[in-house]
């Protein structure tokens, strides 16, 4: 069945915050402050890696992500222990009062009122295409009533939500190589060659912000990066028919050529690479 | 080419004290003939970023130079020696070209010099300003330009019109414009300033951020207006420029009327190859029955941009870096209005830029 990837669902949370989009639960409830996207928490003696923290000056919330249908409640429901003041050490003010909420977003797979019991979270299901949303209230976990009735009056049909991000750490196949290629073309237009590390692809899908997923979550998509570039390298190199795509091991660098490369030229055998006939669209189910 | 004075101009005194001739000039005859004697001022409002250094400019037919007055230029080229004059020290974001030489080779200048320049752009008056400005002044006219390029060749329609008025409208001339201000963008308004029922200041303001002055009763009046321009501009670039970014509110051109599938795809093509006048270079994302998402580069400076192409709106999609350049949102915006029926109003955050 057919239900929507992780990219898509970070963008609706994301558009949640955005002023303007038609449906902005988070800001109309008060969560003006810039959120935080994986931060690292160590509390008691143990580690947190919640997805999002969003908050205001009277309150926090711990937002979670998901799209798998097993994921360990524990994963989860441990975040109903961490207190306010921990936003201290992830850099976020710390709110005067302590009026939490621990909400996970996900599919009609991965989220609804069992599994939300078990998360000790309240659960929002996004459909695919933004159609079919479900919202499950736990009033112990969600504490904040304006998050509530926000959430209670989600429509059924959203809009798409926009792009902000061109990929997440769960982004593979067809379209991490379309991800790339906007990145590909900024690197083209800044002259006839430039150096760059796959690291700073990543900053680039994540839309130029560095602080924005774990560092673990950013290796992992280096790693993905790499590996499409070395295939970029092969195949463009030989559509081109020159040198376009270097690689120095030894630095792990990657060069690229554009002297002689008319921009049409270079955005038809570009795309066509990153348009594989046979591979099929697909992202790998969330493991956070 | 006509030349307005035979020596070379080398100061800020010496510009001015010409342009208060030729308006003074115009301005007798305009008050004795209703006709003016000399040629039209011309500004041009350019938005330039802090990456640009005047001093790397390549001749091309035209030189540069430097006068007495720091961050006052004089243009040069092969028929006038005072072909124009660029103000870079009024404000360094938005420079002010100006040219007394007829508007065919002015015109040419700045389009040339501009979209092929990085870092530098032309200043883009959106519908919406031009709309408030329309209330702030007497209206004189509107020009309106549908160029229909997107269309079917066999089929394609280009729609041009200039509308004048030396006074109040009729009730039928005003059904007429509002008629076709519901169906089209303004691309140009004439616009004019009276004290003491006496005409004071008539001018022209187009969408690409030319300002065209048939007459002034002083250089003050011009000045004022630029000025005007160039703060509200300002506005709308922070406004843009707050907002950009994963965090920033959205940036949005709100369609009147839906952009039809096929002219879409003529318009994916202008960016394919990276064309003027957009500037923007970009491949396809996505595309579902819902959305079509294009991202790629603004060759304007050379950032990442993208933009999501619903039925109803196009957001642009930025980042928050100081390079990435809000002008982009009202070029787009301003484009689109040439190209697409019905209005297309950019709003950030919620709020439409005005």
């Amino acid at each position: 069945m057919y239900e929507i990837d992780s990219l898509d669902l970070w963008r609706y949370v994301i558009s949640f915050t955005k002023r303007g989009f038609p449906y902005t639960p988070f800001l109309n409830a008060g969560y003006a402050r810039r959120p935080v996207i994986e931060p690292h928490i160590n509390y008691d003696g143990g580690d947190f890696s919640p997805d999002m923290i969003i908050s205001s000056p009277e309150k926090w919330a711990i937002i979670d992500l998901t799209l798998n249908p097993e994921k360990d409640p524990e994963s989860v429901s441990k975040y109903s222990h961490l207190p306010k003041n921990i936003l201290a050490d992830i850099g976020m003010k710390v709110p005067r009062a302590d009026i939490k909420s621990v909400i996970v977003f996900g599919s009609d797979n991965s989220v609804n009122e069992e599994k939300c019991r078990g998360f000790k979270s309240a659960g929002v299901v996004i459909g695919p295409d933004g159609e079919g949303n479900k919202f499950y209230d736990n009033k112990d976990y969600l504490q904040d009533d304006k998050l509530r009735v926000e959430f209670n009056g989600i429509p059924d049909s959203l809009p798409p939500a926009p792009t902000s991000i061109l990929a997440v750490p769960e982004t593979t196949g067809k379209r991490l190589r379309k991800a790339i290629v906007p990145v590909l073309f900024l690197y083209i237009e800044s002259g006839e060659k430039r150096t760059f590390h796959a690291s700073e692809i990543v900053t680039e899908l994540l839309g130029g912000d560095e602080r924005i997923f774990s560092l673990h979550s950013r290796q992992k998509m280096e790693g993905g990066i790499r590996n499409l570039l070395m295939d970029a390298m092969q195949e463009l190199n030989k559509k081109l028919k020159k040198r376009f795509i270097t690689y120095n091991q030894k630095t792990e660098e990657f060069t690229i050529y554009t002297k002689g490369l008319s921009r049409t030229r270079l955005h038809d055998a570009i795309t066509e690479w990153s348009n594989p006939a046979k591979e099929a669209v697909s992202t790998t189910l969330d493991q956070f | 080419m006509t030349s307005v004075s035979e020596k070379a101009i080398n100061s800020r005194e010496e510009y001015f004290s010409v342009l208060e001739d030729i308006l003074e000039k115009n301005y007798e005859s305009y008050e004795m003939y209703g006709k003016w004697k000399r040629p039209h001022i011309k500004n041009y409002l350019i938005e330039r970023n802090e990456q640009f250094d005047i001093k790397k400019v390549k001749e091309n037919g035209y030189k540069i130079l430097e006068t007495e007055d720091r961050g006052f230029f004089r243009i040069k080229n092969n028929e006038s020696e005072n072909f124009g004059f660029l103000e870079t020290e009024r404000d360094e974001r938005i420079w002010r070209f100006s040219s007394f030489a007829p508007s065919y080779y002015s015109d040419s200048f700045v389009e040339k010099w501009v979209t092929s320049t990085r870092y530098l752009d032309r200043s883009w008056f959106i519908n919406s300003t031009l709309a408030t400005l329309e209330k702030r002044y007497i209206f004189r006219g509107i020009g309106l330009d549908f160029y229909d390029s997107l269309g079917d060749a066999a089929e394609r329609n280009r729609f041009s019109l200039k509308m004048w008025t030396s006074g109040e409208l009729e009730e039928y001339q005003d059904k007429i414009l509002q008629l076709l201000k519901d169906k089209f963008s303004r691309r140009s308004l004439r616009l004019q300033e009276m004290e003491e029922e006496r005409s004071k200041h008539l001018f022209e303001v187009y969408s690409n951020g030319k300002v065209t002055t048939t007459f002034a009763k002083n250089p003050t009046y011009i000045m004022n207006i630029l000025s005007d321009l160039i703060t509200r501009y300002k506005k709308s670039l922070e406004l843009i420029e707050e907002n950009r970014g994963i965090w920033g509110g959205l940036i949005e051109i709100r369609l009147s009327e839906p952009i039809p599938e096929s002219k879409l795809d003529s318009l994916l093509s202008f960016f394919r190859k990276g064309q003027n006048p957009f500037r923007l270079w970009m491949t396809e994302l996505e595309k579902t029955e819902k959305i079509h998402r294009i991202y790629g580069v603004d060759l304007h400076t050379g950032q990442k941009i993208g933009l999501d192409i619903t039925k109803d709106s196009i957001w642009i999609n930025m980042g928050s870096g100081k390079d990435d350049c809000g002008n982009a949102a009202l070029r787009i915006s301003s484009l689109l209005n040439s190209y697409v029926l019905g209005s297309a109003e950019l709003y950030v955050g919620g709020v439409l830029v005005v």
